[in-house]
């Protein structure tokens, strides 16, 4: 059974000109133990449909969704209320401005304090020794000094470190990062990243992280899926990805990577921009960005073909030789 | 090649109130940083945030005074004690990090790449239109679109534009606060690639201040790592990627993630963060998260100083093991 399956989840939201597809027919199978990227540049709905699973959409956004369950429950069948408490219980999240993420009115000892009140109950002393616990686990120096700490008083590293421990305060099984690292400095960005994944291994977590770094992809995941202006595109085990990447935007995406392009003055690149509300092309939505594209990408929309570790939505798809001849 | 830029024991200094009754503090962001850079050519600052590669930016294109040391432009001393002339700073111009926060929103683009023109020169409105046509078509951008809003283009059309503005003045030298790390993949390569076309036409100097190693690696001459407001290693691009010697070189490297899978290669593992200006720790400023420290690096700050063809501020530089170098470096051999 899966910790985490979603079928067809779609988002959009209500704006002037009418409904914004912010997130088209989502697909996500996360077991325990795995570690799935997430992978897109901004407007891709990669946040957006994490969000919808977390339900921390304004109500204003429209979701359907064919299948959400999170470690066999059926969230779509479940009370809001009910909902509400697998939140930061059987699922977490941790966002990318660690500084924004903290209250600034309460000590870190007590936000993460409040998570294990709220999920797991216990007297005052066995929630304080569980707190010093976490504040260890994350490796943050001194756990008893920073309990009574404010989070203005912490650097960032330390800020994403105490939401991580407030993030696994009650075991969750399953746990999202969204751009984890975004904000930390590359050496900082290094000890969280490795934190993160002593952390899954040990407890046995799901971890889902959504990023759009192709260098953080390529050291931590395990299976990567590409996302482009709300849709999935691709899907593969990371060496696939890296190696042999089938649709043309994740092609393109690397190449244009400054330590992978070929040596010259000038880099590869991927021309006009990701398509907004109003130019949404009719066929594939990478098409008019597409240097492989043909008269049928235009036309129709290709539908996203899912094989067991690949997936994809592409007509013409890359780096196929060995299968078509075979 | 002609010398543009030169800095001679840079140093900015501010005043940290410690709270109403203590006596204020001096802190230093900018500890002595000396560098020259020619036309046509790229230094790269790199270091992590608070290492004073902003502070960096701003003493040089005269935002703030530098409070010590020397700036040469153009050839010329430019004097810190007095407000620079204005001749002076239009020779050296910025572009910042953010192109949603560094164009005026109310302000039509006409507007903005015509202001500095307004100010600075004599040319008639005329003049000064087909001036702004012509950067415009130069940074790749169509001038019919002169009449628009920021709003109304996206983020590489954004920093296109604030690299126009910077441009309008005919500047030797441009500061670049990263510029490309508010972009998006597909859009960054396009921006470096057309910074990289208009120091080739234009002979431009850049002073390229980045943390992505990646971009820095790709687009510099020469690169200058920082940390704590001193350059702790200062070396051609080729010479400090293929032989990084500071400690801290070396972390850094290995700390920037590649998207290579496959090697799984050594990683320094850098404790704790970095000092607090407030408390400068004794001697070696990397000493406390450095692996190599000894009493010796506690006892004064390592000045720069020339091995191997890099000039490297660590007093142990020799003795060091070279860890197994990331692929990032191995790359551009």
């Amino acid at each position: 059974m899966s910790l985490l399956s979603v079928r067809n989840l779609s988002v959009a939201f209500p704006t002037q000109n009418g409904w914004f597809q912010a997130v088209e027919g989502i697909h996500l199978e996360v077991n325990a133990g795995d570690i799935l990227a997430i992978v897109g540049e901004s407007g891709s709905g990669k946040s957006v449909a994490m969000m919808a699973v977390m339900n921390l959409l304004p109500p204003t956004a429209r979701i359907t969704c064919d299948e959400l369950k999170i470690d066999g429950q059926d969230l779509l069948a479940m009370p809001a209320k009910q909902r509400r408490k697998l939140n930061g219980g059987t699922v977490s999240m941790i966002f990318q401005e660690p500084m924004s993420s903290l209250n600034p009115c309460f000590t870190v000892g007590y936000q993460i304090d409040e998570a294990i009140r709220i999920h797991l109950g216990g007297s005052k002393k066995e929630r304080t020794e569980r707190v010093l616990h976490l504040l260890e686990i994350v490796g943050i120096p001194d756990p008893i000094r920073r309990y009574k700490a404010y989070p203005h008083q912490m650097s960032g590293g330390m800020s994403q470190r105490a939401m991580i421990a407030m993030a696994l305060a009650a075991n969750p099984k399953l746990l999202i990062a969204d751009e984890p690292t975004t904000a930390l400095d590359v050496t900082v960005q290094a000890q969280i990243l490795e934190l993160l994944l002593k952390l899954q291994q040990t407890q046995g977590m799901g971890l889902i992280l959504i990023t759009h770094d192709m260098g953080v992809v390529a050291e931590t995941a395990q299976q990567v899926v590409v996302q482009y202006a709300g849709q999935q595109v691709e899907k593969q085990p990371v060496f696939g990805l890296f190696n042999t990447p089938h649709h043309p935007y994740t092609a393109a995406l690397l190449d244009a990577l400054p330590e992978r392009a070929p040596v010259g003055d000038f880099l590869p690149t991927i021309q006009g921009i990701v398509p907004g509300q109003k130019d949404r092309p009719l066929g594939c939505l990478f098409s008019p960005r597409c240097t492989h594209a043909q008269a049928l990408c235009r036309e129709q929309q290709p539908p996203l073909v899912r094989e067991a570790k690949e997936w994809l939505r592409c007509y013409y798809p890359l780096n196929l030789a060995e299968v078509s001849h075979g | 090649m002609a010398e543009v830029l030169r800095a001679v024991n840079l140093q900015q200094e501010y005043r940290a109130r410690q709270g109403l009754l203590q006596k204020p503090l001096m802190v230093r962001a900018l500890n002595g940083v000396s560098f020259s850079l020619n036309a046509g050519e790229t230094l790269a600052v790199v270091g992590e945030s608070g290492c004073g590669k902003s502070t960096l930016a701003r003493s040089l294109t005269l935002i703030e005074t530098p409070s010590a040391g020397e700036l040469w432009l153009a050839g010329k001393p430019v004097n810190t004690a007095t407000k620079p002339d204005a001749a002076l700073r239009q020779r050296i111009q910025m572009v910042f990090q953010n192109p949603y926060g560094s164009l005026n929103p109310r302000k039509t683009i006409q507007q903005m790449l015509e202001e500095p023109l307004l100010l600075n020169t004599p040319l008639s409105s005329e003049q000064r239109r087909a001036a702004v046509a012509d950067m415009m078509s130069r940074v790749g951008l169509r001038p019919e679109f002169a009449e628009r809003y920021p709003h109304m283009f996206s983020g590489g059309q954004r920093q296109r534009i604030a690299i126009a503005r910077a441009l309008m003045l005919k500047p030797q030298v441009v500061v670049l606060d990263e510029p490309v790390s508010a972009l998006d993949l597909s859009v960054r390569a396009q921006i470096l690639n057309l910074l990289t076309e208009l120091q080739q036409d234009l002979g431009l100097a850049y002073v390229f201040i980045s943390h992505d190693l990646s971009v820095v690696q790709r687009i510099a001459d020469y690169v200058m790592v920082m940390y704590f407001g001193r350059a702790v290693e200062y070396a051609a691009a080729q010479t400090i990627f293929s032989h990084p010697q500071h400690p801290y070189t070396q972390a850094l490297f290995s700390a920037t993630p590649v998207a290579e899978v496959g090697e799984k290669r050594e990683r320094i593992h850098l404790q704790g963060e970095p000092p607090s200006p407030l408390r400068p720790p004794q001697g070696c400023p990397f000493g406390p998260r450095c692996a190599y420290v000894q009493d010796i690096c506690r006892k004064e700050v390592p000045a720069l100083r020339e091995l191997n063809g890099a000039q490297v501020a660590c007093v142990r530089a020799e003795t060091l093991n070279e860890p197994s170098l990331p692929n990032i470096s191995a790359r551009l051999l």
